[in-house]
């Protein structure tokens, strides 16, 4: 969440603008030379790839070019994936890779200064802001369904306050409801003393990865913290990696909350011995690295430890894997206006996991979930959808 | 109806655009210290139809097109120096087939270099091209158009002699097949026809756009080592240079000074040759066909080694001890590289070089005469070398970095020192390659003039209207 002007100063040290020439390394997997540029695939055009939007900011931050709708559009025609920050070899003698470090953020800080300039968000995406303030989503839903979906089982048995907090997230909450279904009956099994939030609201996500202002995303993230202050948690666990990317990097200066993904608890729990998958899989599965999760946060290992501990289970690796993962797609807040380049992207996807043979391609995040479902379904894939807490709970 | 609208209606408005962004990132190739131009319009034909038609509207309305790839020359020869329509032919990037009995490959002329490895990699293993040290993103064809130098030069001949056959969209809108393609199904020589090959080759582009090529391929051999040759001097590294060409052993020989070593490792400027630091390294490619012909060969590379006076050892045994910023390490072994330390590695952000294909037995001279430049320019000399075809000819590249991109001060100035260096290679004897606008200029200027004139007639025969990347062999 910085802004571009504080954001300079770091990238003048590495001297990140100028040390691209748009070569076009970005847009592959360096070393299969695999396409790894969604925006890149879908647009064609240089300008959409890493190295074209670098110097689209050096061109604006050194006078040579009037920022304006066309470029704004191109800024936010970006999935935020990361997948091409890996792939540039730009290195310091001592290993340092800058563009690997900053170039994220820097688009992220470019859609922040759209935004200051009045070129941001795109409309469709501050439909969506308005919505978040008002309704506490981004989805066009009311508030007041947000628990609709809650097993009510579960919540009854809640405390009012406890060590840990399951930040339940938009997208489980209203349109992947299996999740916190599953999320909730496995935390049971755990025996952990968490709790949900009495008033959970949006993390702030679509805000922060748009651009918006400091003080309509202090609004939401505000709220949540005092909720969860309220609960007494000291610790956030949520099966949403977008969720679990804001809380853990986005506003790690703003709380002292550990985060947690449902991947790593269970995980961790196997390693203890304290959970053990009793029901077998015979099955071949593929694992999809969520962007948020894996390249973001570095969470590549607990969602494979536990698929390969189910027994069973045969995990294949698709070509693109781990650092170099194909996006879903719906990154970067893309899915609200480019549905199709969204639905596009996801079909690759789609096309590499049925590449490895697999019958069941699985994932640990809600927003990959939707999108890989409906890729799925325009394609007449064969191959089944299901997300990793569903699987877990299945076969405990 | 506007220039737009019609491009629009052949290649659709996905594929379009007068937009700023589009307009500023193909306006020039952010590297060199050649100019900035302003296109028009940039557009993504995705087959030669529409390159043909493209092509016959922007004749008729007497427009500039400007064949693209990846724009990374290093000449700046994708600046629009006239306006005009940029064509950027990425979307032209199939694999349209591969014989390997004949080793060959019919590509279309916007595959890039990672493309085309990835295709063979998986789909025929056995076979590979030969890579320029340009970035992975660069097209395959424009290095063999433009008469570039590639890793299996010295064994095969510069980068056009890997070209079987073309097919070119002219100037004014017909295709033309050029090789045995024009004959036969077969794109498998460029013989036994007059060969109209040399209207297209060397061009930059201002003869006709390329939309498809058959290319040689290269069977790989099961062992290959690299080896170093350092040399406390580039005398006694280029002769030993020239007898291992001689000696018809490599693959490749191609060396950097000791400046180009330290900025390819990844060093920040300024920085200074060390007391005891080679003045030149040399990399000696050999491959062969069994562990007994490797021998051989090593044995005869150490031979020439101890002769002339430098060192030789194998590239693996100093391979832990690069800087970690080092990009070659991977070279030779992993073809296509990302070595972009070589444009930044000074943390210039920018980089440019004259380069020029020489006899062999003067690089010693043009390398001392033209340090003396750099000197008196107060600019450090990064210079890069590499024998051709067998030894029979050899290129030399002294280069600049460390300006910065907005820096038009140190532009300036880089732009002098390299009209300077360009000036005394031609005087010495050697002739600039893939020259910017007024590098080619002064190759032109001592031309001879029926040469010249020739050039013209040529140009004029085939692009009447001037419209093919002007500014470029300015005629
Ligand atoms: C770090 C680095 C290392 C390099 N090392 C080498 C090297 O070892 N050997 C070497 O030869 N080069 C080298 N190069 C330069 C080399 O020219 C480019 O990397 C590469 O060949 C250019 O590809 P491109 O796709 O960028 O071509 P572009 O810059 O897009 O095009 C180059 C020229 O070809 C013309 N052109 C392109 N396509 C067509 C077509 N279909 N029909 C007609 N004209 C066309 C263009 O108009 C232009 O004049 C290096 C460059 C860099 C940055
Ligand atoms: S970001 Fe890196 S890989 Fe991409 S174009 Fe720039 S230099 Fe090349
Ligand atoms: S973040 Fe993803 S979509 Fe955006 S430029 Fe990088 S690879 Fe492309």
């Amino acid at each position: 969440m910085f802004s571009l002007r504080r954001y300079r100063k770091i990238l003048e040290e590495y001297n990140v603008f100028e040390r691209c020439a748009k070569c076009g390394t970005c847009t592959y997997v360096y070393g299969s030379w695999a396409p790894a540029c969604p925006a890149f695939n879908e647009f064609k055009f240089l300008t959409y790839s890493l190295g074209g939007k670098l110097l689209l900011a050096w061109g604006y931050l050194n006078g040579r070019l009037k920022l304006d709708q066309d470029i704004a559009r191109v800024f936010y025609s970006c999935t935020l994936c990361g997948n091409c920050a890996y792939q540039c070899q730009i290195t310091e003698t001592d290993g340092t890779r800058p563009i690997k470090l900053y170039a994220i953020t820097l688009l992220e800080a470019m859609r922040k200064e759209l935004v200051r300039v009045g070129l941001g968000p795109m409309p469709e995406q501050k439909r969506v802001w308005d919505w978040i303030l008002k309704e506490h989503n981004p989805y066009m839903a009311k508030h007041e369904d947000r628990s609709l979906w809650f097993p009510k089982d579960v919540v009854k048995g809640l405390p009012e306050k406890a060590e840990i907090v399951y930040f339940v997230g938009c997208t489980s909450a209203y349109i992947e409801t299996e999740i916190i279904d599953a999320t909730m009956r496995i935390l049971n099994r755990l025996k952990v003393d968490y709790t949900i939030l009495k008033d959970e609201w949006c993390c702030g996500l679509p805000l922060i990865r748009t651009g918006a202002p400091s003080q309509l995303v202090d609004e939401v993230v505000n709220h949540n913290i005092a909720a969860i202050e309220d609960a007494g948690a000291d610790m956030i666990v949520t099966s949403c990696p977008g969720c679990y990317r804001v809380w853990k990097e986005d506003l790690a200066d703003r709380h002292d909350f550990k985060v947690m993904h449902t991947v790593e608890l269970v995980a961790e729990a196997i390693e203890r011995g304290e959970l053990t998958f009793k029901k077998p899989l015979k099955a071949k599965v593929t694992y999809h690295d969520p962007c948020d999760l894996g390249r973001h946060c570095g969470v590549f290992e607990p969602p494979r430890k536990i698929l390969k501990s189910i027994p069973g289970v045969e995990l294949i690796e698709m070509e693109r894997s781990r650092e170099n993962s194909w996006c879903c797609g719906a990154g970067g807040a893309v899915a609200f206006w480019l549905p199709e380049f969204t639905m596009n992207t996801a079909c690759e996807r789609i096309r590499e996991a049925e590449e490895t043979g697999a019958s069941l391609l699985v994932s640990a995040c809600p927003g990959c979930a939707m999108t890989l479902k409906n890729a799925i379904k325009e394609k007449g894939s064969r191959i089944m959808f299901r997300d990793i807490t569903e699987l877990i709970l299945e076969h405990l | 109806m506007e220039l737009y609208e019609q491009i629009v209606s052949i290649v659709g408005s996905k594929y379009v655009s007068d937009r700023a962004p589009e307009l500023f990132l193909y306006s020039w190739d952010f590297m060199t210290t050649e100019p900035p131009g302003k296109p028009q319009l940039v557009v993504m034909p995705k087959d030669v139809e529409e390159v043909q038609a493209i092509v016959r509207l922007a004749n008729r309305a007497g427009v500039p097109v400007i064949p693209y790839v990846q724009g990374t020359s290093v000449a700046g020869l994708t600046n629009p120096n006239e306006g005009g329509i940029v064509m950027d032919l990425k979307r032209m990037n199939k694999v349209l087939e591969v014989n390997e009995e004949d080793m060959y490959a019919v590509v279309e002329a916007g595959i890039t270099q990672a493309q085309l490895k990835r295709h063979l990699d998986k789909n025929h293993p056995s076979l590979r091209f030969a890579y320029t040290w340009g970035p992975p993103g660069a097209g395959v064809l424009p290095a063999l158009l433009n008469q570039g130098f590639l890793d299996l030069s010295l064994r095969y001949g510069s980068a056009e002699s890997m070209i079987n056959g073309l097919e070119v969209v002219l100037p004014t809108g017909e295709v033309v097949r050029i090789g045995s393609c024009s004959v036969s199904p077969y794109w498998f020589t460029r013989n036994p026809l007059p060969d109209l090959m040399g209207l297209f080759i060397g061009w930059q582009g201002t003869t006709g756009i390329v939309t498809k090529a058959g290319i040689k391929l290269f069977t790989k051999f099961p062992y290959q080592e690299i080896y170093c040759v350092d040399s406390m001097d580039v005398e006694s590294g280029f002769k030993a240079q020239i007898l291992i060409a001689k000696a018809d052993i490599a693959d490749d020989i191609c060396s950097e000074n000791w400046a180009w070593s330290k900025m390819s490792s990844g060093y920040k400027l300024p920085f200074e040759r060390e007391e005891g630091e080679p003045e030149l390294y040399t990399t000696v490619v050999i491959s062969a066909n069994t562990e007994k012909e490797l021998e051989a060969k090593e044995e005869i590379l150490k031979d020439i080694c101890n002769r002339v006076g430098v060192r030789v050892y194998k590239f693996k045994e100093i391979l832990p001890t690069l800087p970690k910023g080092h990009q070659y390490a991977d070279a030779y072994v992993n073809f296509p590289i990302q070595i972009s330390n070589d444009w930044d590695g000074a943390r210039g952000g920018s980089l440019q070089w004259v380069g020029v294909y020489i006899p062999n037995s003067l690089l010693a001279e043009a390398y001392r005469r033209v340090e003396k430049i750099y000197q008196q320019h107060g600019f450090l000399m990064f210079a890069y070398n590499r024998m051709m075809d067998h030894g029979h000819s050899g290129i030399i590249r002294f280069s600049t970095c460390a300006w910065k991109k907005h820096d038009e001060r140190g532009r300036k100035a880089v732009r002098r020192l390299m009209m300077k260096v360009a000036e005394t290679l031609l005087e010495l004897g050697g002739v600039i390659y893939k020259p910017p606008p007024w590098a080619a200029r002064m190759n032109l200027k001592r031309a001879d003039p029926y040469t010249v004139e020739l050039m013209r007639r040529v140009k004029k025969l085939l692009d009447p209207n001037r419209v093919m990347n002007p500014g470029k062999w300015d005629l």
